[in-house]
């Protein structure tokens, strides 16, 4: 029985929560007020809305926090790597610390750390991406048959007509390459969207009408 | 302050290109500290710019049932409590799946299934809809309309993951289903190609751009 509670209550809760959002979204869309019902099923949905916003960031804390205890446990039990876990720890308390004493993300501390740390380190670490993928491009570029040889000619096309050497090689280059980005990519990407919008919205018709509980971990 | 917000931006910068050399101590340290510190700065803006604003704000139907699904989801952290903390840990997470999958049926329909099918549909094969029809400008835009609609097709048709149907009709659109999907193949291969020159040139522009910061910075050392 109570099992059954256990899987019946939150399926109820998300398939009532959703119909009310997706009503929502498409009430905007109906023609005038329908008996005030329109207006009723906007002002719930916008609550549940402001519910889950704040759920979501909780669930973030909640997140952040096991990012601590995580770190915290292997310096307790001195595992290997004990160190960076201490640095990792003590960089966050002195992110935290700057940012709630000097009055939160748009104060000059944070942007000092937002400038002088994270943009630096985000930055590179992209940046060193480029070499990687470099070195995949090697393998990748091998062409073994029709697909990879289309696969290389287009990438080439598209690489040589975003510098300026391409123009010099060929003036036509950066026409030819808006061409293929504009017509040939563009319907290779609009056709994987359509199929991503079709499987986003099956996923979440299964998980509305209890189809899919991913919130349980019963069957 | 901006001297010494320098010279960390370059050292951290330094330390995170010593992975070039291989794995070592300094890149695990600046992979750490951005770990931290990209969280620590995630929690100040999840607060002042999401908690704290709405908690402030007083409006007691917003923040009584949000905080007590808070509540609820604390029973999520441990699952293995028993039968009612699980399922008063569901709870909040099937609302926020609920709320989750509805605004991405309604995200998926209007901002993306129907704004794309009235784009394909927009394309006309009809030369006298063109401005210059009869120019060889106008051939072009009838093959590049051409190519946009066989290779939108063709690439949906490609993601066809059903049992192939039985009796006569079945291999007929079996014949169908590989005619599009054949063609939508390569259309997915010259997308990926695409992709990937525009990552990989992203990405080199951004490593000329750290480069050109180290470059300036060491210059300005030396004169």
């Amino acid at each position: 029985m109570n099992l059954k509670i256990g899987r019946v209550l939150p399926t109820t809760v998300a398939m009532v929560v959703g119909i009310f959002i997706l009503a929502g979204v498409f009430v905007a869309e109906w023609p005038g007020k329908i008996f005030g019902l329109s207006g009723l099923i906007n002002q719930v949905s916008l609550l549940f809305v402001s519910w889950v916003t704040i759920v979501a960031a909780f669930a973030l804390f909640l997140g952040f926090a096991n990012v601590i205890s995580v770190h915290w446990s292997r310096i307790q039990t001195q595992r290997p790597g004990n160190l960076y876990s201490i640095v990792l720890l003590v960089s966050l308390a002195a992110t935290l610390a700057v940012g709630f004493l000097s009055g939160g993300p748009n104060s000059d501390s944070s942007r000092f750390i937002f400038d002088s740390i994270l943009q630096p380190l985000e930055s590179t670490f992209f940046a060193l991406l480029a070499i990687f993928i470099a070195t995949a491009a090697f393998r990748a570029f091998r062409v073994r048959n029709l697909e990879t040889l289309i696969f290389v000619l287009f990438a080439v096309i598209v690489l040589l007509g975003q510098v300026p050497i391409g123009i010099y090689l060929w003036a036509e280059l950066p026409v030819i390459k808006d061409w293929i980005l504009n017509v040939p990519a563009l319907a290779g990407a609009r056709g994987i969207l359509l199929g991503v919008a079709l499987g986003a919205i099956a996923t979440g018709l299964r998980v509305l009408i209890g189809a899919d509980r991913p919130y349980t971990d019963q069957k | 302050m901006e001297a010494i917000g320098l010279y960390i931006a370059v050292v951290l910068t330094l330390m995170v290109f010593s992975y070039i050399l291989g794995d070592n101590v300094l890149f695990k340290l600046a992979g750490h500290i951005f770990v931290g510190v990209a969280v620590g700065y995630a929690i100040i803006i999840i607060w002042f710019q999401v908690l704290a604003p709405t908690l402030s704000a007083g409006n007691l139907l917003v923040t009584v049932p949000a905080l007590g699904l808070c509540l609820l989801l604390i029973f999520k952290v441990r699952p293995d409590q028993g039968a009612l903390s699980n399922m008063l840990g569901s709870i909040a997470l099937a609302f926020i799946l609920g709320v989750g999958a509805a605004l991405a049926i309604g995200g998926a329909l209007l901002g993306t299934l129907m704004p794309q099918i009235s784009a394909t549909t927009a394309l006309s094969l009809n030369p006298a809809h063109y401005d210059n029809g009869d120019s060889l400008a106008g051939a072009l835009q009838w093959l590049s309309n051409f190519i946009m609609i066989i290779g939108t097709v063709g690439t949906f048709a490609y993601f066809t993951f059903a049992v192939r149907a039985s009796g006569p009709l079945g291999g007929v659109r079996e014949v169908i289903v590989r005619f599009w999907a054949g063609m939508g193949r390569v259309m997915i291969i010259i997308t990926l190609g695409a992709l990937f020159a525009n990552t990989f040139s992203s990405r080199v522009a951004l490593l000329v751009s750290r480069l050109e910061f180290l470059a300036g910075f060491f210059g300005g050392l030396g004169g």
